[in-house]
This record gives C-alpha cells, structure tokens and sequence, in this order.
C-alpha cells in the first residue's frame, strides 16, 4: 500500500504550537504594555489569517507543477531547513540551560534519521495524542497559576509608548497547505483548520503575556520560563520540569516534522518533466 | 494426488508402506456379502467399540436380503448397498484419494475399503483421549462462564457455536500448509465482519508456510508481516464468551487444533484494559478498573527510567525528605543508582520466568530463596537500595494488571530506563515519543491500534450498558480513524 504523502492540520497545529510555546518559554521578557502585546498579536494574527487564506484559496497555482512550482518548492525548503535550524538552536537551549544536558547534540543523528524515516501518517497519528497532551499540560499550568494573578492589573493605567512594530513570528505552516496537505487525490480537503493556525499561535503568545503580566505586573523583565516557576499546587511546586519536558517532547516532534516536510519538499523538486506531465 | 485403488491389496500394501511400523495403525480384513474388506482407522484416535456398536446395530436393524440372485458381489455394489440402501450411518463423501484417507484417520475416524471399489467408506466413531473444557489459568473473573477453549479444534468450535445461535456464524476450517497439517479454523459473523478482510485472511493463511503450527500465534508474522515489532494489533482469549463477544464486534477468529488460544483480530490498544467483568459491574467501578489499569500499565513502563531520571539528573525536583533518604540509601551501596536499577529489573525477570518454568513442587522453595536473597541479603550486605527494590517491585506487580501486555511493557521499560539512564530528561522524552510511535505505527487492515475508541463510550471510561447497547459497536467503525 502506497505510504500517504501529506500531513494533517493536526500535525501542522501542534508544529505551530510548539515553536511559539518555545519562542514565549524562552523569550527575554516583556518591556512594552500588556494591551499593545495584545493588539499587536491580534493585528498580526488578522494578517497571517489573511494570508494563509488567500494561499489556501490559491493552492492549486501555487501547486502547479513547472518552473513556477519549483521556485516556489525551494523557497518553501530553503523556509524549513532555517526553522529547522532555529527550532535545533531552541531545543540546544533549552536542554543545556534547564537540564544541564548536551543530549540533544548527541542524538541529532538520530533525530534526523527518525524524521526522515517516518511517515506522513504516522505524524499525524502522534500529533492527536501529543497535541491533547500538551492541551492538559497547559490547563494543568493555569490551575497552578490561578491563585497568584493580579487581576488588578489589567484595569491599572499604563504610561504612553511610542507605536513599535508587533513581534510576531510568521511559520512556514501558515502557507503550507497547498505543498503538505493537498495531494492529487484530496483536492476538496477542508482548509479552514490551516486558516487557524496564526490564531492558534496568536493565543499562545498573547496568553503567554498577559500571564506574564499578571503575575509580575508590566512591564518586567523576567524571561519566559519564571512564568512556569511560579507554578504550585498545594505542596508541589516544580511542575515547570515537568511541563518543559512535555514541551521538550512537542518540539522534538516538530523537529521530526520539519525534516520530514524536507524530504516531500526534495522529492518534489527532483520530480522530473515527465511527472510533472502526468500530473496535468 | 494419489487415487485410492480397485484393488485392496494394493490399497492396504500403500497404507502398510506408510504405518506399518506405527503401533497404533490397525487394519482388520473382514468379508461383507461375500466381498473382502478391510476397516483402518488408528487406535485411540477411533473408537473401537463404537465401531462395532454401530454396525451391529445398523446390521440388525436393516439386513437386505440373502436371495442369490440379489446377492451383490463386486465392492462397487456392495459399496452402493452400504451407503445409499443400508441404516449404516456412514459419512456423507466417500474417501477417494490417500490423502483425504489418512487426514479422516488422522481426525480419528474409521474407514471401510472394499475390493472392487475406489472409494471408502468413512465412519464418524472418534475416541479421541483429550483435556476436558476447563476454566483457563489465566483471564480471571469473578462473574460469568468458567468454560475455558480446549486443545481439540472441534469442541472449540462447539463452544462458540453453543453461544452464538444464529446462522450468521461462519466457522471455516482448512489445512495449514504445514509439517503437521494442523487443522486451523476462520471464525466470524457473515453480516458483522468485513468481507474483503476475511477474504485477505483466509488466502494469507492458505498461503502461509509456517514449519509447524501449534498456535494460533505462529501465523501472526504472514498476518502483519514487519521487521521488528512491540506491540501486535492482535489478542489472545482462551474464554468461549470473550471470543464469542469480539465475533459480535465484527472481530475475525482464528482456532488452531491443539491450542486453547484462540486469535482475535484486529484488535485495538484500548481493549488490552478492559475484561468481561467490567459490564458485570457497575459503569463507575469498571471504569475505576480501567483508570487504573491505564495507570499501572505507564507506571510500570516509565516508573524506573523517572526514578533514575530524577534522583541523577534532576534531584532538586525531589522532596528534600525523599531525596535524604535516598541519597544515603545510595551511599552505602557500591553500584550507582542507574546500575542497580537494571541490575534489580533483570533479576525480577529471571526469577519470573524461573517460577513460570520450573516444576511445581519446586516452585515454593525458589521463590522463597528468590525473596530471601534480593529482598533480605542484598539489602543487609549493602549490594542493593531499599529504593530501588521498591520501585522495581512495584513496577513488576503493575505489569501483571494487564498480563496482555507483558512483553512489551517488559521491553519498553527496559528501553526506557536505559534511555533515562544514559541521557537524562531528553532520553526520558525520547522514550516516551518511542513508545508513543510504537503504538501509533500499528494498524491492521485499516484500524489504526491506538483509534480513537479511548475517548467512546467503552474506552477508558465506560458508560452504562444499556446505553452502549443501543449503539452496538463493530472494530470496521474504526477504519481509517
């Protein structure tokens, strides 16, 4: 039986999710006001949904096969193989500095054999399970954290700030539909769970913040992960191990997911005229 | 293929080359209506007694007549008057070649060869000495049938035959191609079970080669052929009702003769937790069962490799109460923790599969020397921790929750404590994505292992019977999820 060659929106969510748990986990804190965080992350978002919308409507031009394709194709690999790089720069982070590990390096082998090797479907199989799992994770951290936020803040003046640019990270799954998820056979699949993404990643981020911001007030510099320190639940206290390592595992799975991404998007570059041909 | 015959002689000649050494070949020439013959059959497989029983009684109640001109000669007629004209309560098909001879003798039935004819004449009169239907040692309960399969295919099918009434029961048996010609049979309910996925196991089996069959198991490689695998979306039940209740489900059965095991297939992940008690019980219990089930399954996979992972790489997240007493535990000991775990791992093995194989009568004395040395003297000489043994402890009665999935657990936590052991939490997560692909790569004939059933009304919380039954369930709802 022919393997399946596209991923589901599942897999591209949880890609999604892990890098910007990651980029707000690990990000060097928050000088601006909690509301221009926000408004910030909402006006990108509407960006980003606009955009992927539009790619999505057009998929079947930016899927055509061609020159046209093609160029299209390599800038998408050349897109994956640097979040591929920064998403193995983050995971490097956060093994030497939270658990004083260079384990990651050690198995970077196989790690890229694993992603390699690994089907489409069975991603996509994984992405259910891991995808809930981080979903209780992030609900087991706001029971934690619910007792120990100032909801005062929110309704406090903030001083003015001059307009600044929203720091949104924009993923190459935004507008992946066409290449990773449509093949010849399921050209009526549903696009509308790939139009979420940026609002999925938007959330995140702003949930992040004004976490942030409600328990240490704004603007602080504390990095991302005192946030995850703050955690407790009656006696325990350092759930934040734990929830990096569910996060750890997320990431590694987005990892896998981006070498394998690789290896369709090769595989589709290397195919010749006479599929291209057929493929008409 | 070789025909049976005219001659007797060389009938006899050919079965003689083949068992004449055997003790338990028996051949007796006898003369019917002036016509010589012979009954074969193997002793203690075809009962003596019954034989004759039944042809005194069919002779006396139904002797044609001894008028000369009426008097059959040949063994073609006296094989006619035999099977279409007398009360003699033969087979309905006649044996034709040597094969289908010595598979009927070989099934413990006697047959009637005549001089003259090509064609015998088969008498159903087994005797066959077999184990009893018992209640299987494994897949206890507390409620329900105590019937367990036994060794002998026919009575096994008897059994599910006993329970599903219907005239959607399907009980195909074959030949394996085998050394042995093991009979095997294909069990399912005609309107439940896929009829594509019956069609694929039944030309896998006829096309599979396995050197000897003596379980249901040895087919399991030509089933879901693959390189390497941990889990098999395959189980196991030696209880009638349990195989008759997956036969509902659509499920596919295969029985082999000489084993109580019978095979389901496909099965689901999910099903490993739950038994027949649970819908005996109340929906809030069993499902507690299954909580906790679920749990002990992971605890005795990961447990081990998360203590190694915590007390090495990461003590701080220890309670300091905790974590003083293991440190000093481990300090009077001479190996470092890592190694003491799978040293204590692999000794539980060693006197599990110990007690499992050694005689009964001794199997007091060993584990009574297998507690005193790990429990007692290791820890009074200082080999081993009191952490350490309660840990692996605990983890070796866990997997006995589910028995199902004992091997891959053992495995996996092996796996998982060497993971955790040599490469601290980015090993530990290693092995749980290990373990997560393990169960998602699986699939059989379209029904993913680890569906989506955990999340139904019968996954890991069960909701009340009457509910569930007006929704009955097939495995095929599951394809492609």
């Amino acid at each position: 039986m022919q393997q399946k060659q596209t991923f589901s929106a599942q897999t591209l969510t949880l890609s999604v999710a892990a890098a910007e748990l990651g980029r707000a986990i690990f990000g060097a804190g928050q000088t601006g006001s909690v509301r221009a965080v926000l408004l910030s992350n909402v006006l990108a978002a509407a960006a980003f949904v606009l955009l992927a919308a539009l790619a999505s409507v057009n998929a079947s031009r930016l899927n055509r096969p061609g020159f046209a394709g093609k160029c299209i194709c390599a800038v998408f690999l050349l897109w994956y193989l640097f979040e591929l790089v920064r998403t193995a720069a983050m995971l490097q982070q956060a093994c030497w500095e939270q658990f004083a590990s260079m384990a990651f390096i050690g198995l970077l082998p196989f790690f890229l054999w694993a992603g390699w090797s690994l089907g489409c479907e069975l991603y996509d199989r994984m992405a259910s399970v891991l995808g809930w799992l981080v979903v209780l994770g992030i609900v087991f951290c706001v029971l934690g954290l619910a007792g120990q936020l100032q909801w005062q803040v929110l309704v406090t003046g903030e001083t003015a700030h001059s307009f600044v640019l929203p720091d949104a990270t924009f993923y190459p799954e935004y507008f992946s539909f066409p290449l990773l998820c449509m093949s010849k056979n399921n050209a009526k699949i549903s696009k509308k769970p790939i139009v979420w993404l940026p609002i999925i990643a938007a959330v995140i981020s702003s949930g992040y913040a004004l976490g942030l911001a409600l328990l240490f007030g704004a603007p602080q510099a504390y990095p991302g992960y005192e946030l995850l320190r703050a955690w407790s639940f009656g006696g325990i206290s350092r759930f934040d191990a734990a929830f990096l390592l569910l996060w750890l595992a997320a990431a590694i799975f987005r990892f896998g997911f981006i070498v394998r991404a690789v290896r369709l998007l090769c595989e589709r570059l290397a195919e010749g005229p006479v599929n291209a041909e057929a493929a008409r | 293929m070789l025909q049976l015959s005219s001659s007797l002689e060389e009938n006899l000649a050919a079965l003689n080359a083949r068992f004449g050494a055997s003790a338990d070949f028996y051949a007796k020439r006898i003369e019917l209506y002036h016509c010589p013959g012979a009954i074969v059959l193997f002793d203690n497989m075809a009962s003596l007694e019954s034989l004759w029983s039944l042809l005194l009684d069919a002779a006396t109640r139904h002797t044609p007549s001894l008028e000369p001109e009426r008097m059959p000669h040949t063994g073609t007629q006296v094989y006619d008057l035999l099977m279409n004209h007398s009360g003699l309560p033969a087979e309905d098909g006649p044996v034709k070649d040597m094969d289908d001879l010595i598979r009927r003798m070989t099934a413990g039935m006697a047959v009637l060869l005549l001089d003259g004819c090509k064609k015998g004449l088969v008498f159903s009169v087994q005797g066959l000495k077999s184990r009893s239907v018992e209640e299987p040692s494994g897949e206890g309960n507390l409620r329900g049938s105590r019937e367990g399969f036994a060794d002998l295919l026919r009575v096994n099918l008897s059994l599910l035959r006993r329970l599903i009434r219907t005239d959607t029961l399907v009980m195909e048996t074959a030949q394996a191609d085998c050394a042995m010609k093991t009979e095997y049979a294909i069990c399912y309910c005609k309107d439940k079970a896929s009829k594509t996925a019956v069609a694929r196991v039944r030309r896998t089996l006829q096309e599979a080669k396995p050197e000897v069959l003596l379980d249901s198991s040895y087919f399991v490689p030509w089933l879901f052929p693959a390189r390497w695998r941990l889990f098999a979306p395959v189980s196991y039940t030696e209880r009638p009702p349990s195989a008759a209740a997956k036969l509902c489900e659509g499920k596919i059965i295969i029985l082999v003769n000489g084993s109580p095991s019978a095979l389901v297939l496909p099965s689901l992940f999910c099903e490993n937790f739950d038994c027949l008690d649970d819908y005996a019980t109340t929906a809030v219990f069993s499902s507690f069962l299954r909580v906790l089930k679920y749990g002990s399954f992971y605890l005795s996979i990961f447990l081990p490799g998360v203590f190694v992972c915590l007390a090495v790489y990461l003590p701080e997240l220890i309670p300091p109460q905790l974590l003083f007493k293991i440190a000093a535990a481990e300090k009077a000991t001479p190996l470092p923790l890592f190694a003491e775990m799978l040293l204590v791992i692999i000794l539980l093995e060693i006197i599990r599969e110990a007690g499992l194989r050694m005689p009964q009568t001794l199997g007091h004395s060993v584990s009574l020397v297998a507690a005193l040395i790990i429990g007692d003297a290791a820890i009074g000489a200082g080999l081993l921790s009191t952490p350490v043994i309660l840990v692996a402890s605990i983890t070796a009665i866990s997997v006995f929750v589910t028995p199902s999935l004992y091997e891959p657990a053992t495995l996996l936590r092996l796996g998982v404590t060497l993971a955790a052991g040599l490469a601290g939490p980015v090993g530990l997560v290693c092995a749980a994505l290990g373990v997560l692909a393990a169960l998602t790569s699986i699939s059989a004939m379209g029904v993913p292992y680890l569906s989506g059933a955990v999340f139904s009304g019968d996954g890991v919380v069960r909701r009340n019977y009457r509910t569930l039954s007006r929704r009955p369930f097939t495995i095929w709802q599951r394809r492609g999820s």
